[in-house]
């Protein structure tokens, strides 16, 4: 089912996000949402993830559906392992041999008994990337999700994400123009 | 293994361990006051404690009065344990529990190890006295301390694990125990310490037969130093054994539960 956005409001205080926004997100594919800094990118994905609530309008299409997410931020568990925080999130327990197979595909190949905060930024990124991947999921949520990745590993992730999400409804938030490309998905520009 | 939960930030840091060349100096250091005063009664040389401790460990009243001892001040250890951390956690969603126990924590924290002691003694047999002493100086430390730790717990992670529909086992498996582990071993290795000085203070005011504070006692009134200054080391070693021996424990614990 597509993901209806109808007349959507929010405000922060005086400062007004959206008045009477609206939008399709259609289902099995790739939506973009682009945007300059400050137009509600974020706060649009945080509104169709249920994190915060519109002052008005409606939201159809998500109801009762699973949800997976990479945030603006890595959000891992930092004292716990990548397998540990991968593990979290899988309703049946993997193999862990299935799991480091999943790391090697992102290039973490050998970083999965280290503690995450042991990581670099771009490391953490692509546990979270995985974690987020690794979820049962109806919508994905990616809000900046290629960020702090170098040129060789970008390439490498990109493809991977590509392959996991085909088919899948995904919503992306990103300021590069590459990330839609990548992707290959339809721009909603706010 | 390395990425243990128990571990936390405070684990980059390695802990300061103990030097044997500080540990000889001290002791000489006490040999050569104990020589100079020249009175036992007044400053026992290092020599003669260990002299009277080889025979006391060789007298099976020695090991039963470490037993008593033990017993008791682990059982209030437990406690304190267990019901400190079922409280925190109840405090931590539902305020008026919190606010109900603040007066008793606050009162439990502030009350001298003497104070309650005496009144104790009123209520209880003073061969139980250290159970009850040893929970009461606990309980507050590991309440404040388990409470604090899922308070501060990150927001953001508390997000992330309802957009994932996270189930509260995994919850607190994974998120809160990560952590709280830091304040939770902190508390620890402060109260296992803290639960023998006052359990043994207590059974020298209780003086319950056959326990440790009782030895302690009867040093005091016939002034036999050699023994005060043996049963002080006693205490130092078993409590020191048991905060390693439980620390460890625990973390082999958390790397299992980590495994799972």
């Amino acid at each position: 089912m597509d993901i209806r956005v109808e007349k959507l409001c929010k405000a922060y205080g005086e400062q007004q996000i959206f008045q009477d926004y609206g939008a399709v997100f259609p289902e099995g594919k790739v939506s973009c949402i682009t945007g300059s800094s400050g137009r509600g990118k974020t706060t649009l994905l945080r509104l169709l993830m249920g994190l915060e609530q519109p002052d008005g309008g409606t939201i159809l299409g998500l109801e009762g559906a699973r949800f997976s997410a990479v945030f603006q931020e890595d959000r891992l568990c930092e004292n716990l392992s990548p397998l540990s925080n991968l593990r979290m999130v899988c309703r049946k327990r993997p193999a862990r041999q299935q799991l480091i197979e999943q790391l090697e595909k992102v290039a973490l190949a050998g970083c999965e008994e280290k503690p995450v905060r042991e990581l670099s930024g771009g490391m953490k990124r692509r546990v979270s990337i995985l974690r987020a991947l690794l979820a049962e999921f109806d919508v994905l949520f990616l809000d900046e999700p290629f960020k702090g990745l170098d040129a060789e590993t970008y390439g490498k992730v990109t493809d991977y994400v590509r392959e996991q999400i085909k088919g899948r409804t995904a919503i992306l938030v990103s300021h590069d123009p590459r990330d839609m490309e990548r992707l290959g998905g339809v721009e909603f520009r706010l | 293994m390395k990425g243990s939960i128990i571990s936390g930030k405070a684990g980059k840091r390695k802990r300061e361990s103990i030097r044997l060349w500080a540990v000889a100096l001290w002791l000489t250091l006490w040999q050569l006051l104990s020589i100079k005063i020249g009175q036992e009664i007044l400053l026992v040389s290092p020599a003669s404690v260990a002299f009277r401790l080889t025979e006391l460990v060789g007298k099976g009243d020695f090991w039963r009065s470490i037993l008593f001892s033990f017993e008791r001040i682990l059982l209030g250890f437990t406690l304190a344990l267990s019901l400190g951390i079922l409280f925190a956690s109840l405090s931590s969603f539902c305020r008026p529990v919190r606010e109900f126990l603040q007066p008793a924590v606050l009162v439990m924290k502030s009350t001298p190890v003497a104070s309650f002691t005496i009144l104790c003694l009123i209520w209880i047999p003073s061969r139980n006295l250290s159970v009850f002493i040893s929970f009461v100086m606990v309980f507050p430390v590991i309440y404040t301390n388990v409470l604090e730790g899922i308070l501060s717990t990150d927001p953001q992670l508390l997000e992330m694990a309802e957009i994932f529909r996270l189930s509260l086992s995994r919850r607190i498996r994974y998120i809160y125990l990560s952590q709280v582990m830091p304040y939770f071993r902190s508390a620890c290795t402060i109260s296992i310490g803290m639960c023998w000085k006052s359990g043994i203070a207590a059974e020298v005011i209780g003086m319950p037969k056959g326990s440790i504070g009782e030895k302690l006692y009867q040093a005091k009134i016939y002034l036999n130093t050699p023994d005060l200054f043996a049963w002080t080391m006693v205490i130092i070693v078993v409590s020191r054994v048991f905060e390693q021996v439980f620390l460890y424990g625990m973390q082999k614990l958390l790397e299992k539960l980590e495994r799972m």
